[in-house]
C-alpha cells in the first residue's frame, strides 16, 4: 500500500507542473501591474519603475518562470509582494481558518444529510421523504451567501448570540474558536448537505433492493439492524465519494462566505491577491489547492478499501 | 487487513490535523494579543446613554474602526485612500489642514518666506518625540521631505529640482527656482502626506516603502496583520500644540489606548457588525439608511467626499481635437450623472469649480457658463463641425471601489449615445484600470472620483501623466497661479486658470458628492476632513 500511496503522490508532479505553466501564463497575460497597485495614483513614474525592478517584473516571461520553478523545486514558493512574507508562510497562516471552516462545515453537512437520507430511504414516499426532497431543493437553490446573511441577521444582529464576523484561532479557546465559525459553517454545510442527502437516499435505496436484504429479513434481523448494519455499509461508497468531493470544494471554493464573514482564510487571500496581482501568492494557492484535491481523493480511495474489504489497492 | 487500513488512516488524519493546527496556532500567537479583547466589545450593549463630557473612568480604552478596503501600504508618503485612515493618526507633517483646507503649523513652529517668494524657512518645534523616543530634528525633516519629493508625482511637479536643506538643528530651508504659493498646501495634503519620520527609517526604505512605521502622531503603530487589521496604541509622550482642534490641525489628545482598524470589505458585514455593536462608527449606504434612521442612539453624518470629473485622453485620435471635448462638455447633464452615481439628491451638489466652495482661497466660478450645459443640439453641431463619422469612443471604468465609477460612467455613456456617439464600455478590475489609464492608446474617456483637491496645482488631470494634458497655455497659467503672492494676484490668476480649463477641457467637472456615516452617541469628538477620520480627541463612553 505504501507503494500505492507513493505512486499516487508522484503522479501529482506532472499535474502540478502543467498547472503551474497555465497559471503563470494566465496571470502574466492579464494586464495589471502590482507595482502600480501598491504605490497608487500619486507615486512618481520613477518610483514605480524602481519597484518593478526590485520585484523582478521587468524580466521577460521565460526567465521569470524559470526563476520561479527553480525556487519551487527547492520548496520556496517565492515572496508575497504585499504581505512581505514568504508565500509558504502566508499559506500556512491562512490555511488554518480555511481548514477549520471546511472541517466544521463538513461535519454539519454529514450530521444533517446522512440521517436525513437514511430516514427518507427507509420510509420511501412518506412525509419525511418528501420533506427531504424539499430540503434538498432549498439547499441547492438558496445560495450560501443569502443563507449567511439571514443567519447573521437572526443570530448576530437580533439575538446577539454569535459574532457577526471575524475569526479567532483555536489557541484562544475552543468555544471562542467555534463561536466565530458556526454561522459560516452552517451556511456552507447546508448547501453541501442538500446534495449529500440526496446521494445518501439514492444509494440506500439501491442497496435495499439487493437480495442480501431479503436474506437478512428472512433470517429475522430487525429493521434497524438491516438499515444500519447491512444497507448503510453497502451504500457507503457513493456517500464517501461525495463527502470527499465536497471537502475538496470546501477547501478550494466559497470565497464569498470567507469574505462575508471576514475570515482570513486561504480563499480570501487568493481573491485579494488576484485583485492586487500578487503573482507568487496566486500561484502558491492554486498549486496548493490542486495538491489538496489530489490528496483528498487519495484519502477517499484509501477509505474505500477500509470500508469495503472487497476493494484491494495495489 | 481491514484493521490495518483503519489504524493507518487514523494515524494519517491525526498527523494532518496536528500539522495544520500546529501551524495555525503558532503564527496566531503573535496576533492573539491584538484580538483577545474583541469579544468584549462585540458583546457590548448598545443602549448606553451618551453624555456630553464623559469622565475618564467612564471611557472605554479600545475602539474598533472598520475599513472598507484593503490597506496596501502604511508608508505615509505613498498612502492614498483607505491607507490614510490609519496613517494620518500615526504620522504628522510640518503643516496640517484645518476644517477649511487652510494649512496650519503642526510640527513646524512657524515659517518665513523670503521677499522674492522663493525661499521658505521652516522653524521646527522643540522637544517633539518620535514613537521610538528620539527627538525630531532638522535632519529627520530634510531626509523625510526629500524622500517624499522623490516618490510622489505631486510633490515633484511642485518642487522641481529644489531640495530641503538643514540650516541648523531646528531650522529647515527650501530654496525654490521660482516663487510658489502652494508649498504649504502640498506639505499638508493627506494623500501622499509629507509626513516626518526618523532619518534612519527614511534611509532604510526600499522602493516598496519604509520598513518601520514611526511617526510623531498621537497613536503609535503596534501591529499590522495583512488583510485583517492594523493595531495602533496611544503614544504617551505625544506633544500636542495648543491651537484649537480644527480639521486635522490643532491640539490632539488620545483618549483611546488601543485602536484596531479592522479590514471588513463586505459592506453588509460592516453594517451588521455596527448593528450588533462591534463598531460604533460605520459608513452608511442608501440601502441601510432607513435602518440607521430607526435607531435612537445613533447620529447620521454627511461628509463631503469626492468630486466627479470626466477626464479626456488628450492623445486619443478623437479627443486630441478640442472640438470633440467641447461636444462632450455640451451634452453632459450633471444632475443626471450625479444622481445616477449616488442615487439620492441629498448626496450631491452641483459645483462649476474644480475646487470646493469651502476652500476659500482657490474656489472660482470662472468659466461656469460651460458647466452643466445639457445642450444636445450644440453638441451635435460641434460633432458635425469636427467631422465625426461614427468612430467608437472607449469609456474606461471599473466596478470596484463601491461601483460609483461604473455608475457615473454608464450615465455618461447614455448621454453620449443620445447625440449619436458610438461608445464602448471597457470594464476592468482596478489593477487593470491603472495599467490601461497610463496607456495613451487604451482609452478615450475616464469618469473618476477624486479626493479633496486643495490647490489647483494638485489637480491630477492638469498634469501630463494623467490623461496626457499637453498645452503650453495651461502650463503657463498654472505657473502664474503658483507664483502669485498677494490675495488679489492669486484670485486673478486662479480665475484665469479655471476659465481656461473650461476652454481647454483637460477634464469636465461634474459635481461634488457626499458620503454618509453613522456614529453611536457614545462615540464623541470624532472629526473628519473629506471623510478621513481624525481619532485624536475621540472619546468612547463605556
Amino acid at each position: 500500500m505504501a507503494f500505492y500511496i507513493a505512486r499516487r503522490l508522484l503522479a501529482t508532479v506532472p499535474v502540478l507542473f502543467v498547472l503551474s505553466v497555465i497559471v503563470f501564463l494566465i496571470i502574466y497575460l492579464i494586464p495589471g501591474d502590482p507595482a502600480a497597485v501598491m504605490l497608487g495614483d500619486g507615486a512618481s513614474p520613477e518610483t514605480i519603475e524602481a519597484l518593478r525592478e526590485q520585484l523582478g517584473l521587468n524580466l521577460p516571461l521565460l526567465p521569470q518562470y524559470a526563476r520561479w520553478v527553480g525556487h519551487a523545486f527547492q520548496g520556496n514558493l517565492g515572496d508575497s509582494f504585499f504581505m512581505r512574507q514568504p508565500v509558504s508562510e502566508a499559506l500556512a497562516e491562512h490555511l488554518g481558518p480555511t481548514f477549520s471552516l471546511a472541517v466544521l462545515a463538513e461535519i454539519v453537512a454529514v450530521a444533517v444529510a446522512v440521517p436525513l437520507g437514511i430516514r427518507a430511504a427507509s420510509r420511501q414516499g412518506s412525509l419525511s421523504d418528501k420533506a427531504l426532497t424539499g430540503f434538498s431543493l432549498f439547499g441547492i437553490t438558496v445560495p450560501g451567501f443569502v443563507l449567511s446573511m439571514f443567519t447573521v441577521l437572526l443570530f448576530s444582529v437580533q439575538l446577539k448570540w454569535l459574532p457577526v464576523s471575524g475569526y479567532k484561532p483555536l489557541s484562544d479557546g475552543l468555544w471562542t474558536h467555534l463561536k466565530y465559525l458556526i454561522l459560516p459553517a452552517v451556511s456552507l454545510g447546508i448547501v453541501q448537505a442538500a446534495l449529500l442527502a440526496r446521494v445518501t437516499r439514492a444509494s440506500m435505496l439501491e442497496a435495499m433492493n439487493e437480495s442480501f436484504v431479503k436474506t437478512a429479513l428472512a433470517k429475522g434481523v430487525s429493521e434497524r439492524g438491516i438499515v444500519y448494519k447491512h444497507v448503510l455499509r453497502n451504500a457507503l461508497l457513493p456517500i464517501l465519494t461525495v463527502v470527499g468531493g465536497s471537502f475538496g470544494t470546501l477547501i478550494a471554493g466559497a470565497a464569498v462566505i470567507e469574505s462575508i464573514f471576514n475570515i482570513p482564510g486561504m480563499r480570501q487571500m487568493l481573491v485579494n491577491s488576484v485583485q492586487r496581482r500578487d503573482y507568487a501568492v496566486i500561484q502558491g494557492v492554486v498549486l496548493f489547492v490542486a495538491f489538496a484535491y489530489v490528496l483528498v481523493n487519495l484519502v477517499v480511495d484509501l477509505l474505500y478499501a477500509a470500508v469495503d474489504p472487497r476493494i484491494r489497492l495495489k | 487487513m481491514n484493521k490495518k487500513y483503519r489504524n493507518l488512516l487514523t494515524a494519517l488524519l491525526v498527523i494532518a490535523l496536528f500539522a495544520v493546527y500546529g501551524c495555525s496556532s503558532n503564527n496566531n500567537n503573535a496576533g492573539s494579543s491584538g484580538s483577545a479583547s474583541a469579544g468584549a466589545s462585540a458583546g457590548a450593549s448598545t443602549g448606553t446613554a451618551a453624555s456630553a463630557e464623559p469622565a475618564a473612568a467612564d471611557l472605554a480604552t479600545e475602539l474598533r474602526f472598520p475599513l472598507a478596503q484593503q490597506v496596501p501600504t502604511l508608508d505615509p508618503h505613498l498612502a492614498l485612500n483607505t491607507n490614510v485612515y490609519v496613517t494620518l493618526n500615526i504620522f504628522e507633517g510640518l503643516f496640517a489642514f484645518d476644517a477649511n483646507f487652510k494649512p496650519v503649523p503642526m510640527l513646524a513652529e512657524s515659517y518665513d518666506l523670503s521677499e522674492d517668494g522663493k525661499t521658505y524657512t521652516f522653524h521646527l518645534r522643540h522637544g517633539v518625540k518620535f514613537h521610538n523616543g528620539k527627538e525630531m530634528k532638522a535632519e529627520d525633516v530634510v531626509a523625510s521631505l526629500n524622500r517624499w519629493k522623490s516618490v510622489t508625482g505631486r510633490a515633484q511637479a511642485s518642487l522641481g529640482d529644489s531640495e530641503f536643506k538643514t540650516k541648523d538643528e531646528y531650522t529647515v530651508e527650501l530654496a525654490l527656482g521660482e516663487p510658489r504659493n502652494d508649498i504649504l498646501a502640498q506639505l499638508s495634503h493627506v494623500l501622499n502626506n509629507a509626513a516626518i519620520m526618523p532619518k534612519e527609517v527614511v534611509e532604510a526604505a526600499g522602493p516598496d516603502g519604509v520598513k518601520e512605521y514611526i511617526g510623531t502622531g498621537p497613536f503609535k503603530f503596534v501591529e499590522w496583520k495583512q488583510d485583517q487589521y492594523v493595531h495602533v496604541a496611544k503614544f504617551d509622550d505625544y506633544q500636542p500644540v495648543s491651537a484649537e482642534p480644527s480639521g486635522l490641525s490643532g491640539k490632539k489628545e488620545a483618549f483611546l489606548k488601543d485602536v484596531y482598524f479592522d479590514i471588513v470589505t463586505d459592506s453588509a458585514t460592516r453594517f451588521s457588525s455596527f448593528l450588533a455593536g462591534t463598531y460604533d462608527y460605520v459608513d452608511v449606504s442608501l440601502d441601510n439608511l432607513p435602518q440607521v434612521q430607526g435607531l435612537s442612539d445613533v447620529k447620521l453624518n454627511k461628509n463631503l467626499g469626492s468630486d466627479i470629473n470626466l477626464v479626456f485622453n488628450k492623445k486619443s485620435p478623437l479627443f486630441s481635437n478640442v472640438k470633440y471635448r467641447e461636444a462632450v462638455a455640451a451634452v453632459l447633464d450633471a444632475d443626471e450623472i450625479l444622481l445616477g452615481t449616488v442615487n439620492s439628491p441629498d448626496l450631491y451638489r452641483l459645483n462649476p469649480s474644480y475646487m470646493y466652495p469651502e476652500n476659500k482661497t482657490w474656489y472660482s466660478e470662472a468659466g461656469k457658463e460651460n458647466y452643466n450645459q445639457k445642450n444636445a443640439d450644440k453638441a451635435k453641431q460641434l460633432l458635425q463641425e469636427a467631422g465625426y463619422n461614427g468612430q467608437e469612443v472607449t469609456l474606461l471604468t471599473t466596478k470596484e471601489l463601491g461601483g460609483s465609477f461604473y455608475n457615473a460612467t454608464i450615465v455618461v455613456q447614455k448621454e453620449l449615445e443620445s447625440i449619436g456617439v458610438k461608445t464602448k464600455l471597457d470594464i476592468n478590475d482596478f489593477a487593470t484600470l491603472l495599467k490601461k489609464r497610463a496607456d495613451a492608446n487604451a482609452w478615450d474617456i475616464y469618469v473618476g472620483l477624486f479626493t479633496m483637491p486643495s490647490t489647483p496645482s494638485q489637480l491630477l488631470y492638469l498634469n501630463p501623466t494623467y490623461g496626457f494634458a499637453d498645452d503650453a497655455k495651461l502650463a503657463e497659467l498654472t505657473k502664474q497661479l503658483t507664483a502669485a503672492s498677494t490675495d488679489e494676484e492669486i484670485k486673478t490668476a486662479n480665475d484665469a486658470l479655471q476659465q481656461y480649463e473650461w476652454e481647454y477641457l483637460a477634464a469636465v467637472k461634474i459635481g461634488d458628492t457626499y458620503s454618509q456615516s453613522a456614529t453611536r452617541d457614545k462615540l464623541t469628538g470624532l472629526t473628519t476632513l473629506a471623510g478621513y477620520p481624525n481619532l485624536a480627541n475621540t472619546k468612547l463612553a463605556k
